[in-house]
């Protein structure tokens, strides 16, 4: 053997190939506990790493993955995990892992040391642009606002009233004006009116004069009594020449009367409107209490809808779309652009096709953790090359009664992603559950039971959840005394129940995220707290009420008496003057009947007379 | 001196030598290995080429420097081309397909958006560039140097040291 091969070659290579062998798990170890920590952002710990090369693979015995929020907190721990990768995909490059056995999967278990990195994730920055995290901000902190201050303390009420009624625009002011205005105007038009009607008058008098200078007893003859009969046609024909002329202007009056009557009764509906926004500017509470469920449990929702976002986000983040059209990018210089086509019978860069996750049967650990058994499918970075979404169905079960399960598909087959996340929490004692906030009400729920559902449905931008949470069991502790009456009428309404449900939802279809958000303790203390504040708030509507009074009530009042006295005496004034024209008419008729009985004694007079002298002769 | 070797080489070859068609071939076929990035099944095959066929290996040597720089230079041009053909030419599609499902297609590395717009653009140059160079170097033999002789300027630089410089280079024994 030639000595420059044995030093230069064989040697190193044997040197190389030992410490590969000794190494390889200590290497691996930090490989794997290196890529976890910079993907979750917390401590992930590997124990019992070992790689075996027949067959090719790896399997360790135990995993804890630190929450990056809570570093005494595992996101979830494993215990014996093994899988093999397939050696001839490994030659071409290829990942590919047929089954993988998890054992021992627990949710929560506490840690014995801080998994926190020293240089944590940026999580309390603000959500990247585009993420459903950032487009759900503006309904979330909606949900989380703090109510106004002051809106609920109805016994810290201090209205000042004059500077109130100062500030208000009084509407119904200017309607009274308005209508003196009208009134002495349309008075006006009553006096021309009148003065018309004066002129009228004489002509009645001369009807009238005219009318009585007919003696009927003196007529003699019958064409005197026709021409008579013939003066008071023309005399009734004048009275309703005058008659007519009149009614046109009474109806022109009447109507002015009418405009004005219902002028001065809108006063008060304006004055009514006056008061109501004396009322919105005094801030008075609103009984509704619509907003209680956002003040009791708003923020904490809004703390959780966050984190599940979080998880959506992070979801279409990873989990790579396939595309027949990928985005044009700009690679350096003479590397290109990949193009990815669709392959045939072929894997991808990385596959787990099924991952068996059992929660573990011993009872070395607490029964206080959720343990996890279900399996999670076809785990790609490709799945235009697989053709299946991955999916994922989990259940746990915990010897207190708790129970959990997760369904979840991830499909990117499409050009459209799709979503899916069904979740169900049964039973789960919560040692502390805060409501309120640090303003209204704060306090914290104590040894709830907490059970909810939650669905999600992510169809390409599209967005809903919803989610049923119901609290049961509690008993309060109030962290202060209450600062208000409606305080604590809630916490009086608190301690006559130990259950109650919260519903949430989230959800945008034209693109802008919207949000609701109910208790059903909202109506309970809606009634309770309008049976308790009605007396404070009859006494402040009432001092309002009477300074807006003070102030309206006397222009009110004068300008309603103007237009009562103003129609008063036009009514008077025409019903005097049709009295006059019924009067003329009365005595045109009954002159007329005497003449026409007159004419008709003549005519009877005059037959007799013609009878008689044909009988004498 | 493995350069100046070639640049003598080649300079020669304008000269006298080869026939203009051998010159020229070996410039084309240079052109697309300078064009062309390296380690694809395309480029051994042209190398093949190069190797089986009686064509000037200086020229090819010239050529496969010139283009390597206007290859970098013309990158984005060349990676915007091969994009727009493999993603958006709807009827190439089926073709992009099957080769990528072909055992052996793969290694042309044809679906790398450089390779393919710099592999196209050398074969649209291909015919070009070949009667190109033919044309020069004939001009270059029957015209282009006598007229060269006769200039003043170049009289002058004749005897400058520049000229001297590139004749030692011209005249180099291989």
């Amino acid at each position: 053997m030639r000595k420059k091969f044995l030093y230069f070659v064989l040697i190193p290579a044997v040197v190389v190939l030992l410490a590969v062998y000794l190494f390889i798990d200590t290497w691996v170890r930090l490989g794997l506990e290196a890529g976890g920590e910079a993907a979750v952002g917390a401590k992930v710990e590997l124990e019992g790493v070992h790689v075996s090369l027949s067959p090719i693979g790896i399997r360790w015995s135990r995993l804890q993955v630190a929450d990056p929020h809570d570093g005494w907190t595992n996101l979830f721990e494993t215990g014996p995990v093994r899988f093999a990768m397939d050696f001839g995909q490994l030659l071409r490059g290829k990942y590919v892992i047929h089954a993988m056995t998890i054992e021992g999967l627990i949710l929560g278990t506490k840690r014995t040391t801080d998994g926190s990195l020293p240089h944590p994730p940026a999580a309390e920055a603000a959500p990247a642009p585009g993420t459903f995290t950032a487009q759900a901000q503006g309904a979330l902190d909606k949900a989380a606002a703090k109510p106004p201050a002051g809106s609920f303390n109805v016994a810290g009420l201090h209205l000042n009233v004059d500077s109130l009624v100062g500030k208000l625009d009084i509407q119904s002011l200017k309607a009274v004006d308005s209508l003196r205005t009208r009134a002495l105007a349309s008075s006006a038009q009553w006096n021309a009116s009148l003065a018309d009607l004066e002129t009228s008058k004489k002509k009645l008098a001369d009807i009238e004069t005219g009318l009585r200078s007919i003696n009927t007893a003196q007529l003699n003859s019958i064409p005197a009594i026709t021409g008579a009969i013939s003066t008071v046609d023309n005399a009734v024909k004048g009275i309703h020449d005058v008659s007519s002329a009149f009614d046109a202007r009474k109806a022109s009056i009447q109507s002015d009367v009418q405009a004005l009557t219902a002028s001065a009764g809108a006063i008060d509906r304006v004055a009514a409107e006056d008061f109501a926004h004396l009322k919105s500017m005094a801030k008075l509470p609103n009984l509704s209490t619509a907003g209680v469920a956002q003040l009791l449990v708003g923020a904490e929702t809004v703390k959780k809808a966050e984190t599940y976002l979080g998880y959506v986000d992070w979801a279409r983040a990873h989990i790579h779309n396939s595309s027949p059209k990928p985005d044009f990018t700009t690679p350096p210089r003479m590397k290109g652009q990949n193009i990815v086509f669709p392959l045939e019978h072929a894997y991808p860069k990385f596959l787990i096709e099924k991952a068996l996750i059992s929660g573990g049967t011993d009872s070395a650990y607490s029964t206080g953790y959720i343990r996890a058994k279900g399996e999670i499918d076809n785990i790609t970075n490709d799945q235009s090359v697989t053709h299946v979404p991955i999916t994922a169905s989990l259940e746990g079960v915990q010897g207190g009664g708790r129970t959990f399960t997760l369904r979840a598909v991830f499909d990117r087959t499409k050009e459209t992603p799709y979503d899916s996340y069904e979740a169900s929490l049964g039973g789960v004692p919560l040692a502390e559950f805060p409501i309120g906030s640090p303003d209204f009400l704060p306090a914290k729920m104590v040894g709830a039971r907490m059970s909810s559902s939650v669905n999600v449905v992510v169809p390409g931008n599209g967005f809903d959840a919803k989610a049923q949470t119901s609290l049961a069991g509690f008993h309060m502790n109030y962290g202060a005394e209450p600062k208000g009456v409606l305080e604590g009428i809630i916490r009086e309404v608190l301690g006559t129940i130990n259950e109650f449900e919260v519903t949430f939802r989230l959800w945008n279809t034209g693109g802008k995220f919207d949000m609701a958000l109910q208790t059903d303790l909202d109506e309970k203390i809606a009634a309770r707290a309008t049976a308790a504040l009605g007396a404070e708030f009859a006494k402040a509507q009432d001092a309002l009420k009477a300074k807006l009074d003070a102030v309206i009530g006397p222009k009110k009042a004068e300008v309603q008496k103007l237009v009562g006295d103003r129609t008063a005496d036009i009514q008077k004034q025409l019903g005097a003057y049709g009295a006059l024209i019924s009067d003329k008419l009365g005595l045109a008729d009954a002159k007329k009947k005497e003449l026409t009985d007159r004419l008709t004694k003549e005519q009877k007079g005059k037959v007799g007379d013609a009878l008689k002298g044909l009988f004498k002769k | 001196m493995f350069y100046l070797k070639f640049i003598k080489d080649f300079i020669n070859i304008l000269r006298a030598g080869q026939t203009p068609a051998q010159v020229a071939g070996g410039f084309a076929l240079g052109s697309i290995l300078g064009l062309s990035p390296m380690l694809t099944l395309q480029g051994a095959l042209v190398w093949l080429i190069l190797l089986a066929i009686d064509v000037n290996f200086a020229a090819a040597g010239v050529a496969m420097t010139l283009f390597s720089l206007i290859a970098f230079i013309f990158d984005p041009v060349f990676h915007w081309l091969g994009y727009q053909l493999l993603v958006n030419v709807d009827g190439l599609r089926g073709l992009w397909t099957w080769l990528y499902n072909a055992p052996v297609a793969p290694l042309t590395r044809f679906n790398n958006t450089v390779v393919m717009g710099s592999f196209v653009a050398a074969l649209v140059l291909f015919v070009p560039i070949y009667a190109g160079m033919k044309s020069f170097v004939v001009a270059y033999r029957t015209h282009i140097h006598s007229r060269l002789e006769r200039w003043k300027v170049y009289q002058v630089l004749d005897r400058s040291k520049l000229l001297n410089w590139y004749r030692r280079i011209r005249d180099l024994k291989g």
